[in-house]
């Protein structure tokens, strides 16, 4: 399908040639032909599938480069930021989530409803912006972008420092969309019938909120985080960009604006498998935090 | 980016480096002197494809790096004269190096070369990248003998006379040592190889390191026959976003920042310790336009509605202030253009276009459109409406067709902007490219011309070059479908001469019938702007070649 598409798409991977002085329209010609690009699409198609089965992913048309290369020189830079950024955002949103059910209306929920909106609403790259403008350029407590000091040894403060931000920037934001998740499941099970009995068995409030309530709240908000686990494998575009984090999502854009069709299939197809997946965890950790439907 | 393909071959010093505070207003750097070692940081916002060039896309980022990399058997002057590399001397029919008949070129090669990993380099190297360039490459498939005479000597026949022979195995086409690949290695194993991503040459840096889409780092080719370098390193650092790079300049975390745009002058200008490096050069914008009937493809027999008439095209050309355009949108950094190729040996002397709205509105009386009930013209019940488009995502050129819109709607012309992806808009035939299927009446992007105006007027203008649903005929850079006989003689006998007044002569002569036909409204030339540091000395902007010429100079303070 996703094949189909980008196929019908009008453009081509050699367009960089088109107006270089130096190649002709017939060399052109010569290099389509070489690449395979001028088979029928059902041909092509049906060429890449043999190749999948077989594990073999093919070559970049821009770069030439084995395309499963590519994509493993990215992957590790993209797990760490995502990887990262997701741990700040749990951290982030569940105790802001819990504290402003437990506390509704109080002064902590209106301050972190009004967070929420301002992470949700905020584009990124003119915060992420905002950030290199204020901790690099004014500051300079922290580098603007890359991954590391280039040129230095694995260093893991000088790591963190260059994380720092991107993480951060990326944690804000799914924060403050988990944090709303997390009230509104939190408020939804405070009021049920078992909470009030374990107040009433004379349980410390602490421990009714984090056995009974939050356990229970929790259920919906772990298939909603399984089902953003391909977004460790994609990366996130625009974040990438404005820190020059040497990522998948950048990776992506690149590919798809130079049409580099084998990178993108295999980006594709690895996404898609990856979203089924996190859909069948989603599923099986449903059924283990909640008996009721566990299969009998 | 500038230009939507960055291959500027060739740039022109228009203004030279300017200390922002120095009291001479002389830049500071030039003429210092630089201790030896050091690493100069350089941050560019694209990732090259490959750094192996025989088989690059011709990205101005993959060119800058490679020209640190790899020698040509000749290089451009700061005149735009041919001087020898890698060979002894510039073959030409004076020096007896080129045969009578034009079609013999024997070449002398330097002894004294060494590759970057000591081995001496040879005929045979050149040789091997004829071998491996020909199958893509119809200028070097017009070699049909190539004979390795000595391990110094090279000789090769050519099947028609070839007046842009020196552009053969010249920059950027750098030359990659055989030995570096499997014996009988075949085009595809050398494209393929690892060697595009670890690349040396006979030039004075090597590639040790290249993580990608972050950077790319440079040491010194200890055996370089110019001079050892100054430098420990050069690291190319990749940053796709302009205001991280201009924040990179802010907080010194880069040495010099190459290929940002005239409208990022301003701030940087104002910056303390650094010197911004102006240069215009070859590569100007311009609206190509149809001649032809638009379609998919387009039919190249029946004349564009509106466009295929010359008055309509003189009128649309005279109802933009081309000036106005340098000064607001590129803030006054360049020139308006005038023809192909501005610069160089064969640059013919064209004069601006005036701005006349006025004439304009007599050339479309005259030629039948009527103001309608809107103000819009027509004629015949048709509409003066055209479309223009040009790439996606380029504040820059949205600001000219803004202008443009406007200025053609006070004389009755409504302009409709259409802006695709570059891959779209310059997309091959069977991709279905829109320029190169001919669906669109305007396009709008930059080109920059090789040194030699054969690889832009001949192939740009030739109506060979129309294209049209013919084997290899598909992809032909005549995208405004523009047709005159003598424009085709005149190219011909150029493109077959090796005396160069003729060739300058005929070529000076096509431009002219172009300026009066207008199948192309040229309307600025783009300014090169690099900002570097004052700690760095020697960098130097060249006429003909990328900010990267002089590597082997560079130093720091």
């Amino acid at each position: 399908m996703s094949f189909a598409l980008m196929k019908a798409a009008p453009g081509g991977p050699l367009s960089i040639y088109l107006e270089n002085p130096d190649i002709r329209p017939e060399d052109i010609a010569a290099i389509r032909a070489q690449l395979g690009l001028d088979d029928p699409v059902p041909v092509q198609y049906l060429r890449w599938l043999g190749n999948l089965v077989s594990f073999d992913w093919g070559y970049s048309f821009v770069t030439h480069e084995p395309v499963i290369d590519r994509i493993a020189q990215r992957l590790p830079n993209t797990l760490v930021l995502m990887g990262v950024s997701l741990v700040l955002t749990l951290l982030i949103a569940i105790p802001v989530g819990v504290l402003a059910a437990v506390r509704q209306y109080s002064w902590f929920d209106y301050t972190a409803t009004a967070g929420a909106f301002f992470g949700i609403s905020m584009p990124v790259f003119w915060f992420g912006l905002l950030l290199i403008l204020t901790f690099a350029v004014q500051l300079r407590w922290l580098p603007t972008s890359g991954m590391a000091t280039i040129g230095t040894e694995f260093d893991l403060i000088d790591r963190v420092r260059h994380i720092a931000m991107p993480a951060g920037v990326l944690a804000l934001v799914s924060a403050a969309g988990y944090s709303r998740f997390i009230r509104t499941a939190m408020l939804e099970v405070i009021h049920q019938d078992y909470v009030r009995t374990a107040r009433a068995k004379g349980l410390r409030e602490r421990l009714v909120i984090a056995r009974h309530a939050a356990k229970n709240a929790a259920l919906p908000f772990v298939t909603l985080l399984a089902l953003d686990l391909p977004d460790l494998f994609t990366g996130a575009v625009v974040t990438e960009t404005i820190f020059a984090w040497p990522g998948m999502g950048r990776l992506y854009l690149d590919s798809v604006s130079r049409l580099d069709y084998s990178v993108l299939m295999a980006i594709l197809t690895v996404s898609a498998a990856l979203l089924l997946l996190s859909n069948l965890i989603a599923d099986l950790l449903y059924a283990y935090l909640d008996p009721r439907i566990r299969y009998r | 980016m500038r230009g939507i393909f960055a291959i500027p071959i060739a740039m022109l010093l228009v203004a030279s480096a300017c200390a922002p505070a120095g009291p001479s207003g002389q830049p500071a750097a030039t003429g210092e002197q630089a201790k030896s070692g050091g690493t100069a940081r350089v941050t560019m916002n694209q990732e090259p494809d490959t750094l192996n060039p025989l088989f690059g896309g011709g990205l101005r980022v993959a060119n800058t790096v490679m020209q640190a990399v790899f020698s040509g058997l000749w290089v451009n002057d700061e005149k735009g004269d041919f001087q020898p590399d890698l060979a002894a001397e510039v073959p030409t029919v004076q020096n007896g190096s080129v045969s009578r008949d034009g079609k013999t070129i024997t070449v002398k090669l330097r002894k004294d070369v060494k590759w970057a990993d000591g081995k001496p380099f040879t005929a045979q190297d050149v040789k091997f990248n004829w071998d491996i360039a020909k199958p893509t490459s119809s200028a070097l498939r017009n070699i049909t003998e190539f004979n390795v005479k000595d391990d110094h000597t090279i000789e090769w026949k050519m099947g028609t006379v070839f007046g842009a022979y020196l552009t053969l195995f010249s920059y950027p086409s750098g030359i990659v040592p055989k030995h570096a690949f499997p014996e009988g290695a075949t085009p595809d194993d050398v494209k393929k190889h690892e060697f595009g991503r670890k690349p040396f040459g006979t030039g004075p840096f090597k590639v040790t390191e290249w993580q990608a889409a972050s950077h790319i780092t440079l040491e010194p080719n200890a055996s370089y026959f110019g001079g050892k370098p100054k430098l420990d390193k050069i690291v190319f650092r990749i940053t796709p976003d302009k205001n991280t790079q201009l924040a990179q300049v802010r907080a010194g975390e880069t040495d010099l920042a190459v290929d940002l745009i005239e409208t990022d002058a301003p701030e940087l200008e104002r910056l303390d310790g650094w010197r911004i490096l102006t240069v215009a050069g070859p590569t100007s914008d311009r609206l190509f336009l149809n001649l032809a009937k638009p379609g998919d493809p387009a039919d190249n027999t029946t004349p564009h509605p509106v466009l295929g008439d010359k008055n309509v095209r003189k009128a649309l050309e005279l109802s933009i202030n081309k000036q106005e355009l340098v000064d607001k949108v590129l803030l006054g950094k360049t020139k308006v253009a005038t023809s192909e190729y501005p610069v160089g040996w064969a640059a013919p002397n064209i004069p601006p276009t005036r701005y006349d709205a006025a004439e304009a509105q007599r050339l479309l009386e005259q030629a039948g459109w009527r103001p309608g009930a809107d103000g819009i013209r027509e004629k015949g019940g048709t509409r003066l409406k055209l479309s223009v488009n040009s790439t996606t995502g380029n504040k820059l050129r949205e600001d000219v067709e803004a202008l443009i819109q406007a200025g053609w709607k006070r004389i009755g012309v409504e302009l409709e902007i259409k802006n695709q992806t570059a891959a779209v808009l310059v997309g091959e035939w069977s991709a279905g490219g829109t320029v190169q299927k001919g669906k669109h009446d305007i396009a709008f992007y930059g080109f920059t011309p090789g040194i030699d105006p054969r690889s832009s007027v001949s192939v740009r203008f030739h109506s060979d070059q129309i294209p049209r649903d013919e084997p290899g005929k598909q992809n032909g850079s005549n995208n405004m479908r523009f047709r005159n006989a003598e424009v085709d003689k005149l190219a011909d006998e150029a493109d077959a001469t090796l005396d160069l007044e003729k060739r300058k002569a005929n070529y000076t002569r096509i431009m002219q019938i172009v300026a009066e036909e207008v199948p192309i409204i040229y309307l600025y030339n783009r300014a090169n702007i690099e900002v570097a540091s004052q700690k760095v000395v020697g960098l130097k902007s060249h006429p003909f070649r990328w900010i990267t010429w002089n590597t082997h100079e560079w130093g720091l303070r």
